[in-house]
């Protein structure tokens, strides 16, 4: 009796959310579904049909398709990679701090929490050739004779990388400090007994019990950073080579007003998150069993 | 015992180094918006603002709309992470403490949301808000900020009830409350520190948010601050300067909020991985 009414209670509460999720969600998910397999385009609203999967053909002979997804897959690997390791030196180096640690807290959050936009149009500032501090200070201490191009052709990239690894490495290390305060005292008072060296019980106690941590950043910061536009859209609006495959569907969608394309692109980078993920969830947890 | 020491200094000359890492390039935006624009291309650099100038800061508040952006801002925030958190606690509630049929179906809903690309579902999103007629007005904007933020509030929420002791509703019940009077009159007022850190992320989010405020608005005095200062710097239409103070103007909301609740933020970000 209670019973019954306890689940019907929880539909009456669930239902609102679900409802707006469904009827704002499910519509536009849905509809890039159904629109991918259609040659809408805005300019022509009269020739409009189903044509199948030849959008998803048309996708694969793209050179511009391959060349974004190659640029999106380097931007993801090498700054998840460096957010990775500077997020756990960091969380190592800020782990047991006693006195500061709000302002130490405070300080580490900054980057993360500013609007990308901000960050980027700040890092164009950084970064200008003429008037940038970052080509002022080499300059100053002797490193560099020139000022440096950091938005030009060869290093756009670069820039681009850096300016996200300084914003979103503070979300890893945030991460990983949480993952570094939920090991039990007590396994490094037995390490330190055992007369295990540093990099021993780095490597025996602290890294394994990590990893789930270590999974939950680089899941999330992977499927971000796949997805990136604003950074890069500012940046460098995609030119110099670091147009992502989010910013060539914005393209798409609403330079060319090619729906029928840009929602085929859609689906093909919702699934290749998707098998990213799984494949990555798959990946550590073959890595976390006792071998 | 000197060793010990020397490491000791290692550690805080480390820990020195990541905070400059942060902050420097945050300084330098605020050096630029308090020097003249004449002061940026000396060289070599002033690191300091001489003389320092508030110039740039009522200029940008002359300039176009921006008092209005920043209004749009703190209006389309405010109402997405209330009606955020309206949707969001009762089922979080429902799920972290009754018992719900097809749990795991609805948590995959709420999953399979939040991976979707943003960039997919404006297309969409914008015929339904033209058709409404709803462009350049706030629904168009808090409509979809709530969608993206339903499944993050619903995860942290849904967290934090699944830690309230299981007797609260129990005791409440038998004082002669109905199962809603126990959730608004007990579960919620307890939650308070729970709701305040969702409250603090979703407005974030909204404040941050660029994708979908740069294609759901059309007009100067429609759009909010990010979409504001791309196109500021974008453009070129303003001196550095300029583009500085009301890059400053657009954080301070944000850093005000990591000052008084940076434990709130940090505890969100990690209430999903703790166990």
């Amino acid at each position: 009796m209670i019973r019954r009414h306890e689940t019907r209670l929880a539909l009456w509460l669930l239902t609102p959310a679900l409802a707006f999720v469904i009827v704002l969600g499910a519509f536009p998910v849905c509809s890039q579904f159904v629109l991918s397999l259609t040659d809408l385009n805005l300019k022509f609203p009269a020739e409009q049909g189903f044509v199948g999967l030849s959008n998803f053909a048309r996708l694969l002979g793209d050179d511009a398709f391959w060349r974004d997804l190659g640029q999106t897959f380097t931007f993801t690997v090498v700054s998840v990679s460096l957010e990775l390791l500077l997020g756990l030196a960091i969380a190592l180096i800020l782990n047991n701090v006693i006195r500061g640690r709000t302002a130490m807290n405070s300080s580490i959050l900054m980057p993360w929490v500013l609007p990308t936009v901000v960050a980027a149009t700040m890092w164009s500032l950084l970064l200008n050739d003429r008037i940038g501090l970052v080509n002022s200070v080499l300059g100053r201490i002797g490193l560099t004779d020139a000022p440096i191009v950091w938005l030009g052709p060869r290093l756009a990239m670069t820039s681009v990388i850096l300016a996200d690894v300084w914003k979103t490495t503070p979300f890893v290390a945030i991460i990983l400090l949480a993952g570094l305060k939920s090991i039990p005292r007590q396994y490094y008072e037995a390490a330190e007994i055992d007369g295990a060296g540093r990099w021993a019980t780095f490597r025996a106690i602290t890294l394994p019990l990590l990893k789930p941590f270590i999974a939950v950043a680089v899941l999330f910061r992977a499927m971000d950073a796949f997805r990136i536009f604003d950074l890069i859209w500012v940046l460098t609006g995609g030119a110099s080579r670091t147009e992502t495959l989010s910013i060539y569907i914005y393209r798409v969608l609403f330079r060319y007003s090619d729906l029928g394309y840009g929602s085929a692109m859609t689906v093909a980078l919702f699934a290749i998150i998707f098998l990213m993920s799984l494949g990555l969830i798959r990946f550590m947890r073959l890595s976390s069993e006792p071998r | 015992m000197r060793r010990l020491r020397h490491g000791r200094i290692l550690l805080w000359l480390a820990r020195a180094l990541v905070v400059a890492a942060c902050l420097v390039p945050l300084y330098w935006i605020l050096n630029v918006s308090l020097s003249t624009s004449q002061a940026l291309y000396k060289t070599p650099l002033d690191y300091f603002p001489r003389p320092p100038t508030l110039e740039n800061f009522r200029a940008v508040f002359r300039v176009n709309q921006f008092p209005r952006n920043v209004l749009n801002s703190f209006v389309v925030a405010s109402l997405t992470t209330l009606l955020t958190l309206v949707l969001g606690s009762p089922a979080a509630y429902a799920l972290a403490r009754l018992r719900v049929r097809r749990k795991n179906v609805i948590l995959a809903t709420f999953l399979g949301l939040a991976i979707f690309p943003a960039i997919g579902m404006i297309g969409p999103l914008y015929i339904a808000m033209a058709r409404l007629a709803l462009i350049n007005r706030y629904p168009a904007l808090v409509l979809p900020y709530t969608l993206l933020s339903l499944p993050l509030a619903i995860w942290i929420l849904t967290q934090f009830f699944s830690t309230l002791p299981g007797s609260l509703e129990d005791a409440a019940l038998v004082d002669g409350c109905t199962p809603v009077q126990a959730f608004v009159r007990v579960i919620l007022p307890l939650s308070a520190p729970g709701l305040a850190t969702s409250a603090v992320l979703i407005f974030i989010f909204a404040w941050n948010e660029f994708l979908f405020a740069l294609i759901m608005t059309s007009t100067p005095e429609s759009r909010t601050v990010p979409v504001a200062l791309a196109l500021f710097a974008g453009l070129h239409e303003l001196p550095w300067a300029t583009i500085a103070a009301a890059t400053v103007v657009s954080v301070l909301p944000v850093l005000a909020l990591v000052a008084l609740f940076q434990r709130r933020i940090v505890e969100g970000l990690t209430s999903g991985v703790e166990r």
